[in-house]
């Protein structure tokens, strides 16, 4: 169940923007961390477990040969842990190397949250708000790429089968095929399109997603999270030692809000999630 | 109240030394459901398209077209799209969009209409035209008889006058066809719309029409309401089209009035005082099998279910076999089982023959720009062959500008150029008229004396009748019933020919429209 996906387009989209925004130009461990928990457990909830062990062990890689290939690099900060051809190699470079892989995964799993909720349905919405021509555009394309594939490999399957057995010429005589049967189906289209008076008044653009209650509260909460973790962002630099903001209230509040942030779909999720059972037990 | 006044209309095409229309006089009132009919090329489609500005052709034009007494070129654009809607052939090419609902909303978002308007409008017209369902589904996964009625819906949802549609049933199979002149029925009545559609699959929609118009080279030869008109069609090329009732009707020379469903044409015949037994026996070739299938399972997925179940088919050498049955039953899927495309999980195929196989699309067969580097590709002695089959003139023509006929002509004799055993053909006779067809069936009569077999997978249920040897029906998997084709379709009640549902108990062993008029004819 994805229930997330129901919030408007838009909406979903500020929120991607506002986690992304925070995770990658705080590059704040703590920060990093929490919010690839969230991304992951929103992940776990939604889509198959096999899917996330795949995705994560990619991240694992990745991460491994980030933090190891930095220090090789950069060789600043104060604390040597030992020299490979005269090169220091050093603590800082090492931890920083490690957050980098971090942040380079995070985004990696957050694209895979944005993937799960956003469909091309969406994305079309997203280039519709901006000019509906595109949006038709694109949603025309989308038709378009499966259907022409399809032709695509039905005349080839054909081809083989009466006989044209070389593989290459097949393949370019099928191709060219294919091409001229869609450009003659294209007339068909635009006939279509021009009886349905296309260009007769300016466009305008429909689409299922409506701007909703429960739409503006997710908007004013996700905002002021971000505003919060902004306001009360703490430092923290590597070089040439390590150096981070006093922990305190201020500083709390800065990290709660994010966490909060980074893990609203998970708990959103959840909490759908619960309602259901509640209901079925209730039926 | 007249919505078009077509007044002393000709058109030629340019570069074409003959009119496409000549002369056209023609009134149609408000609510009317008008018929066209005339073979290919007789200017059916020139004149729809002359009645939608957008798609007027380019040639040269005299007489006018009042649209509700206004000049059809006075109307703005929006007026033109919104008032006079048009849907062609191909349910799949009119698409536009990727969505169900972004194609129902196209035509109004053109227009300019509110988003708050286009969802009302699209959640009336999906619920009327049962789209509830699919409203949120990619177009590319609608089945084409779904598709054609989308188009409908598409166009219904701006609210127009008048409907115009080319041959919107040829592409689809006999129930979607149905279903979707019975909704083109529903609308002329329950909005009143003007529906004027050009056809030649004339079993279900020549009852429900109010008028006919026949062509015949460009000009109006007959018009009448569909029980009138009947008598002016007689011995003309077009009558082969006409639905079996009306054919019997006319063959009988009877003062009665002509039936037009099958319930009428049996009253009929129950009328005629007629000779009641068909002398139906004909002689049962001994054949040899010459390809076999023994227990065959397939499903396309590992957890999906199975479409063929432990199916079973012997097929004879130089018979013509029609395998038969619903959309989905799985014809097509034994087609490819058969021509090596797909694998069965179980079972066992046994022949050892040249198989070759003709697609449901004949322009598939086809990849180069001329006829003639098309057929080099397989063989060089295609000359003889192309002869034979009318198509010498054709060498230089690109295969997508012959007509359907040709087209499929062409592509058996590709075909052919392999020299096969047998042919596996999928729904060969799809979008002809009728005299495209019988001439389809004399060709696969002569490929069956050159001692090829072939296996015709078809719905067209009255062209399996007159052409095929045996044919079986298709059902849940499985062969369910197979007989030679007389008794095949003698023996079924639903899955059978009008003419055999009119016969039936009426005259023994009628299945076809010639043999109830040879019976009726003494």
């Amino acid at each position: 169940m994805n229930t997330l996906k129901n919030f408007n387009p838009v909406v979903l989209l500020l929120y991607f923007v506002y986690v992304l925004f925070i995770s990658i130009f705080s590059f704040n461990p703590i920060l990093l961390a929490s919010g690839m928990l969230g991304a992951v457990l929103y992940c776990l909830v939604v889509s198959d477990k096999r899917s996330v062990i795949k995705s994560l062990s990619a991240c694992i890689v990745i991460l491994l040969a980030v933090t190891v290939t930095n220090p090789l690099f950069s060789h600043n900060g104060k604390t040597v842990l030992f020299f490979i051809n005269d090169n220091r190699v050093t603590l800082e470079s090492l931890i920083y190397g490690a957050v980098l892989g971090l942040c380079i995964t995070e985004v990696i799993i957050w694209f895979k949250c944005f993937n799960l909720v956003f469909d091309s349905e969406r994305f079309i919405f997203l280039f519709g708000k901006i000019s509906p021509k595109l949006a038709l555009v694109l949603s025309m394309t989308l038709r378009f790429v499966p259907s022409f594939i399809k032709s695509f490999r039905e005349i080839n399957r054909t081809q083989k089968l009466i006989g044209n057995s070389r593989r290459l010429k097949r393949y370019l005589n099928s191709f060219s095929a294919v091409v001229t049967q869609s450009m003659e189906n294209s007339i068909i289209t635009s006939d279509s399109m021009n009886s349905r008076g296309y260009g007769a008044k300016k466009r305008t653009f429909y689409s299922r997603f409506r701007f909703t209650l429960s739409d503006a509260l997710f908007l004013i909460i996700s905002t002021t999270l971000l505003a919060l973790s902004v306001i009360f962002k703490s430092d923290f630099t590597y070089y040439p030692g390590f150096t981070f903001s006093e922990i305190n209230a201020v500083s709390v509040t800065g990290y709660l809000s994010f966490i909060v942030l980074a893990f609203i779909p998970f708990i959103y999720e959840l909490k759908e999630g619960i309602r259901w059972k509640y209901l079925i037990s209730k039926i | 109240m007249e919505i078009f006044n077509i007044k002393n209309l000709s058109f030629k095409y340019n570069k074409s030394p003959k009119s496409a229309l000549e002369d056209i006089n023609l009134k149609v009132n408000s609510g009317e459901f008008l018929l066209l009919i005339g073979q290919s090329g007789c200017g059916k489609t020139t004149l729809l398209k002359m009645l939608k500005k957008e798609l007027t052709p380019l040639g040269e034009k005299s007489g006018e077209i009042f649209y509700k007494r206004k000049k059809i070129e006075s109307l703005s654009k929006a007026e033109s799209a919104s008032k006079i809607g048009f849907i062609t052939q191909d349910p799949n090419s009119q698409l536009v969009t990727d969505k169900v609902y972004s194609e129902l909303a196209f035509g109004l978002e053109s227009l300019g209409v509110n988003k708050e308007n286009i969802r009302s409008k699209a959640a009336e017209f999906a619920s009327y035209f049962g789209f509830s369902e699919m409203f949120e589904r990619n177009t590319n996964s609608l089945s084409g008889g779904e598709k054609q009625l989308l188009n409908l819906a598409s166009v219904m949802v701006m609210n127009p006058e008048v409907i115009l549609l080319d041959e919107p049933i040829s592409m689809l199979d006999p129930i979607f066809a149905v279903e979707f002149i019975h909704t083109l029925k529903r609308i002329n009545e329950d909005f009143g719309t003007t529906v004027i559609i050009a056809e030649h699959h004339l079993s279900e929609v020549y009852r429900l029409c109010d008028k006919v118009v026949c062509l015949e080279n460009g000009k109006i030869t007959a018009y009448n309401s569909p029980k009138e008109i009947s008598v002016d069609l007689k011995d003309k090329k077009i009558e082969k089209t006409l639905p079996a009732p009306v054919r019997v009707y006319n063959a009988a020379d009877s003062e009665l009035d002509c039936p037009l469903s099958v319930k009428e044409g049996r009253e009929f015949l129950d009328k005629l005082d007629i000779n009641n037994n068909y002398n139906s026996e004909s002689e049962i070739k001994e054949r040899d099998t010459i390809l076999s299938v023994r227990n065959l399972w397939f499903r396309y997925e590992k957890s999906g279910k199975d479409i063929l179940k432990d199916l079973s088919l012997n097929i004879k050498k130089g018979e013509i076999y029609a395998l038969l049955g619903e959309n989905g039953c799985g014809k097509s899927t034994l087609l490819n089982v058969l021509n090596g495309s797909l694998r069965a999980y179980k079972g066992k195929i046994k022949h050892n023959l040249k198989l070759s196989y003709l697609p449901q699309n004949p322009k598939n067969v086809f990849v180069k720009d001329t006829l003639e580097d098309d057929m080099k590709l397989i063989s060089n002695s295609y000359k003889e062959l192309l002869s034979e089959f009318e198509l010498l003139d054709f060498l230089k023509t690109h295969p997508y500008d012959l007509s359907g006929g040709e087209l499929q002509r062409a592509a058996i004799c590709k075909v052919l150029l392999t020299k096969p055993d047998i042919i596996l053909m999928d729904e060969a006779t799809k979008g002809f008229d009728n005299y495209t067809k019988e001439k389809l069936g004399v060709i696969l009569k002569s490929l069956t004396d050159r001692g090829i077999t072939v296996l015709l997978v078809t719905h067209d249920l009255e062209f399996a009748a007159s052409y095929a040897d045996r044919c079986g029906l298709l059902f849940n998997g499985g062969i369910t019933s197979e007989d030679v084709s007389r008794k095949f379709f003698l023996e079924n009640m639903f899955y059978t020919t009008p003419a055999a549902k009119m016969a039936k108990g009426i005259i023994d062993g009628a299945v076809t429209v010639e043999d109830i008029i040879r019976c009726v004819n003494g």
